[in-house]
Formats: C-alpha cells, structure tokens, sequence
C-alpha cells in the first residue's frame, strides 16, 4: 500500500570486501566460537565510518526488512540479508516482495560476520551475545528501541534512511505515509463516551506504550487496559476480560484456513469462536458483533502495517455498526 | 509419628476443606461478585430463571464454578497418582512424572500448536495431550515388555522422558522466530486452568474417575508391595498383572490433567509423603487422604493466587514455592 517499486533488487557493489571475505568467512564461518572470534578480529577493518552511499546492510528485524523495502530500489541494492521473518505473512508486510537471492539470516553472529557487513539493523532484544560481538568485529549497529507507534515508527524510518544517505526518500515515505494516516483521522467521528476496547490474543493484551494503543488512539477508542493503569503488553484472564465487559474485543486470526470444505475464512472463524467461549459470550462485545480478527501482519505490526490494521477496524467498525457516528 | 486413628477426621477436614475452597473461588477474582451474586446464580440455574446479573452469571457460572472443580480434580488425581507411583515404585521420592507419561502427554499438544491445529477447536490440545500420554504409556509397556521389573520400569520411563523433553524443547526452539506461537507453547507447558470451561471438566471427569476407582480397587495390592516384591508374590499377588494396572492408572490420572490443564509438578511428588507421614502408609486411607489433600493445595494456590495478583501464574511453581518449604520444614521437626 506505501512506497513500493518494481526495479529488480540489485547486486551489492563492493568486490575489495568480497576478497576479505573469502579469505576471513572460512575462520568466521567455523564452529568453533572461540577460534572464529580470534580470527574475525584478525580480519575485521579498521574504520567504521563509512561513506553512507556504499553501506552494505543486514537487516535483522522484521520491521527494518519493510522499511528498507519501502524506501527503494536505491535502499534494496544495498542489502546484503534480511531477516528469516521476512518471508512470514504472518508478521511481515512485505512477504514475498524480496527477490529469492537475498539471504535470509535468522540472527547467528557467524553467517551475518561473513556477510561482511557495513551496518546491520538489529532490535533492543537482540541476544546480547550477538551484539557484542558484532560491535567486537567493528561492525556499525542500528539498534531498533521503541515499538510503541507512529512515532517510533517515524524515528525508525529517519534513522535507517540516514544510515544508507537516503534522507530524502525515507522523507518522501513518511510524507506519503502521514497524508493516508491524516486521511483515516479525518473520517473518524468521535463518541462521547468512547467504545471501549481490549486486545486478546493468546492471553495476551496491550495497555498503553504499544502500537495497539496507538490503532485505538486513532481511531478514538478506550483501551481498557490502559485506561486502568496497565502499560506493555502483558497477560489478561479471561475472567478479568469479562469483568472489564467491553464493547469491541480484538484478536489475531489466519486470513485463510484450509478445511475439509475448502478455504475458510481464518478470521471470521477466530472470532466465531472467541464469541461462542464461555463467559466471553455473555459480553457486549460477544452480543453486539463486537469481536473483530484481523491479521496478525496488522495487529502486531510496529510499521506500516499500523495503518492498514487501523482501516481495517474501522472499515469492520463502520460495517458492524460499532464505530463513533454509526448508524445506532 | 504416624496417627492412623485420626485418617478419617483428617480425611473429613480435608473434604470439607476443598468445599469451602470451591465455594471461595467463585468470589475470588476481577468484577463486582460476592455470595449474593453466586446464590442468585445457583438459584437461577437450578430454577431455570434468567440470572439478575448477566456479568456475574458469566463470571460465575462459566468461568470460575468449572475452573474451581477443574482444579479440585486435577489436585485430586495428581495426589492419588503421586500415592500410586510411590507406592509401585515403593519409594517416597517418586512422582508420577518418572513414567514419562507428562513429557509424551507435552509432546503432542506442541506438536498440535506448531502446526495450527489447536485453531480447529478447543478440544485439539486436550485430546492430543491424552493422545500423547497414551502412546507414551504404550511405548512404555512395548520396551519394557516382559522384564517388568520395578527398576526396568523406572528407566524406561525416565529416558521416555527425556526424549520427551527434547522434542518439546526442539519444537519450541523451531517456534522460537514465531513469538505468539513460542508464547502461546511455554503458556501450556506452565501449566494454566485459565479459561478451562464445563467442556474441560466434562472431558476429564471419566477417565480421572476411572483413575482413581482403580487406584482404590488396586489399594491392598498397594500395601502388600511395600513388603516387597518377592513377597507380595509369595502372598498371591500377581505382580506383573498389578503393575500393567498400576501404569494405566497413573496414565489415567496424570495424562488427563495434563491434557486439560497443563503440565502441574509438586502435587504428585509431596502431598502423598506429607499425607503418609500424618497417617501412616496404608493406601486405603492414603490414596482418598492423598488425593483430598492435593485438591485442597491446588485449590490453594490457585484462590490465592487469583485473589492477590492480576497476573497469570503457573500453578505448579506456586505449588512448588509453598509445599516445598513446609515440606522441608515438616521433614526436620519430624526428623527425616
């Protein structure tokens, strides 16, 4: 739905790099830690700063593998991996757009050493292992912190298009990005008091601090939990979710299922039977068509994905009569 | 020192006890409830009426009244399973887990979860857990075959365990990059009565009924045991027949909790020892005072738990955390 191209990723430029490469990637490759580590030093370069024009890039999130998509052919030239998520419609917006040549690297400090990597983007939970030893082999970090909203999403996309000297279309990307989210607020109608909401997945919900709180934000909706002090992501009993007895409940689902009959639709079975649960019946939610599923790609998104999940409920809200303004 | 003559007074307390416990639980927890609100339920269920409070009728009759005999049960057949073990295996450190029949029971509803088929239904995990257990409980037998022996059977159980183990860990290392997924796993193998409804206790009332009259039908086979193998045979017991018995009990009782609820330690390995230690060994007032007691511990923990904090704790830690000490505690005053 954002930025996207149909250039052909190109192949990294950087053939001195390669022959350090064929000479160190057999010791860094090697399983025996402690020699690999011995012999990387041997073979790691000596200047981090490099000329942002030329980074050759790693990402290691799922998040950083759909900016650096969304910035571009001139981004996507430069990355030497992504993440082993980046396939994985379940979490990643841009599954199936990367070309099949660009490894996919599921965070082992040796296959990404031998990469010889410029930068690689990792998160704040990256095992602190593995950052350790990529700062010891002089490799420059991007480190991914805050996956709270649209802001944290914006302060992402700035800082990995400066990385790569791409600050102006990382500002093209957020301008388009902020017009669709100004677009979507501007059709949200706000109700006094407002619907009254709880994330259930798995147990588990969102209280403030969370990208889901920012979707409720949006779209003028009262994240119980937060309302009640809770904040990050935490798990919440059933029992407590039909105390709170809210008027819209959201969960993940499986767009598509394979059945015996066919492909069913995953998330209208979620919510059949999130609906049909003891106790969770008896809510409002429950009662009035108030429990919505929509993908995980958009429920746990941390980027663009924000904004998809916050048309989607509000397309549902709208349908279902559940949304400020609706037809009562 | 053992009182035998007390069994029955402890044996009424402990009952009595689990009612009250039962009863705490459906006050206990989020929303405005009190007993009001649960006679009003009861009163609305029996007559057929339309309870006054629609929440409290939710929270009550469909969530916490199941979830409290659900518990209640679970204790109950992990304590008699405990007495069991201890007592085919004829020694107090022994925990129906030794069997292996948990790790199996875990192996197959991650497996269920890793490939999307708990989505199909709430009764997927459960029935794959008893699926697994079941299996493990067959291998068991197929290994061991004739050389049934007590020590044979012990090994065998503890390596089925152990690959147990393994290949719940690979497939949660495998699920590791899908986080809900390695969530959604480590939340079952905690063990968790979250959300368990009359459809989980309507699944497990027959085969842990069935448990625990076999257990009590195996009671004086139990007691003639401890005096060892070549005795009780020499007493007319047909050991090999009794232990095929005793496996499938156990099975019974620990695979089905660990279908509905989750893998719960403690329970099996303490209550039947802190029970044998009050009243003495004989399994006829052992196996109910056992499986009393660990109804009441379960019911504990879980009231507690419940009552004090919002977050969702695993029973068998806590379980862990409180028994351990008193046990402890009860092994010096009593002198070992």
């Amino acid at each position: 739905m954002l930025t996207t191209s149909p250039e052909p990723h190109a192949q990294p430029r950087h053939a001195p790099r390669k022959r350090l490469l064929e000479v160190c990637a057999p010791a860094l490759t090697s399983p025996v830690v402690a020699l690999g580590l011995l012999l990387g030093s041997a073979c790691h370069r000596t200047s981090p700063e490099l000329d942002p024009s030329h980074t050759r890039v790693i990402s290691q999130t799922a998040l950083s593998d759909e900016i650096l998509w969304n910035l571009g052919p001139e981004a996507r030239a430069r990355v030497a991996a992504i993440s082993s998520l980046a396939d994985d419609p379940q979490y990643s917006d841009v599954a199936g757009r990367w070309p099949t040549d660009v490894p996919r690297l599921a965070g082992q400090s040796e296959a990404l050493l031998a990469r010889t990597p410029d930068l690689v983007i990792i998160a704040s939970f990256t095992a602190p292992e593995t950052q350790a030893m990529l700062r010891a082999q002089k490799v420059k970090l991007r480190v991914l912190d805050g996956f709270t909203g649209f802001a944290d999403y914006r302060t992402h996309v700035r800082a990995i298009a400066g990385d790569l000297g791409l600050q102006a279309a990382g500002d093209t990307y957020l301008r388009s990005f902020d017009t669709q989210l100004q677009q979507l607020k501007s059709r949200v109608v706000e109700a006094s008091p407002r619907p009254r909401v709880v994330t259930w997945h798995a147990g588990n919900t969102a209280g403030s601090q969370t990208t889901f709180q920012a979707l409720t934000d949006t779209l003028a909706l009262e994240n119980i939990p937060a309302a009640n002090g809770r904040t990050g992501h935490f798990a919440l009993t059933g029992e407590q979710l039909i105390a709170w007895d809210p008027d819209i409940i959201v969960t993940a689902c499986a767009p598509d299922l394979a059945t015996d009959n066919g492909v069913e639709n995953g998330c209208v079975r979620a919510e059949r039977q999130l609906a049909a649960m003891p106790g969770i019946a008896a809510t409002k939610a429950a009662r009035n068509r108030g429990v919505l599923a929509i993908p995980p790609r958009m429920l746990f998104s941390s980027g663009s994905g924000m904004l998809d999940a916050c048309e989607y409920m509000h397309t549902q809200m709208i349908e279902r009569k559940l949304a400020p303004g609706a037809t009562p | 020192m053992p009182r035998p003559s007390q069994a029955p007074w402890l044996l009424a307390g402990l009952l009595l006890t689990a009612v009250v416990g039962v009863l705490a639980q459906t006050v206990v927890g989020p929303g405005d409830v009190g007993f009001g609100d649960v006679v009003d339920v009861l009163r609305a269920r029996v007559t057929g009426t339309p309870a006054n409070n629609r929440l409290a009728d939710a929270l009550i009759w469909a969530v916490r009244l199941p979830r409290a005999l659900l518990v209640a049960c679970c204790g109950a057949a992990l304590g008699c399973a405990g007495a069991v073990t201890q007592g085919l295996f004829r020694n107090p450190m022994a925990e129906p887990g030794v069997l292996g029949v948990s790790s199996g029971a875990a192996v197959l509803a991650v497996t269920g979860m890793f490939f999307g088929l708990d989505s199909l239904g709430l009764w997927v995990t459960p029935t794959l857990a008893f699926a697994g257990a079941v299996a493990t409980l067959l291998a068991l037998v197929t290994i061991v075959g004739s050389r049934r022996t007590v020590a044979t059977l012990l090994l065998a159980g503890i390596a089925i365990a152990a690959i147990g183990s393994a290949l719940t860990t690979l497939l949660l290392a495998l699920a590791g990059a899908r986080w809900d997924l390695g969530l959604k796993m480590i939340a079952w193998l905690m063990g968790s009565f979250e959300s368990r409804s009359w459809a989980h206790l309507g699944w497990s009332l027959p085969p842990l009924a069935g448990g625990m009259l076999l257990a009590l039908w195996l009671r004086r086979d139990l007691d003639v045991l401890l005096l060892g193998e070549p005795t009780a045979r020499s007493l007319g017991v047909d050991t090999t027949r009794f232990r095929n018995l005793a496996i499938i009990c156990i099975a019974l009782l620990v695979g089905t909790t660990t279908a509905v609820a989750g893998v719960i330690g403690f329970v099996g390995l303490v209550v039947p020892h802190m029970v044998r230690l009050w009243i003495g060994p004989r399994h006829r007032r052992l196996l109910p005072a056992s499986a009393a007691a660990g109804a009441c511990l379960l019911l504990a923990v879980d009231t507690v738990t419940r009552g004090t904090t919002s977050v969702v704790l695993p029973p068998g830690a806590i379980t862990s955390l409180i028994g351990a000490p008193w046990f402890l505690w009860l092994l010096r005053r009593r002198g070992g």
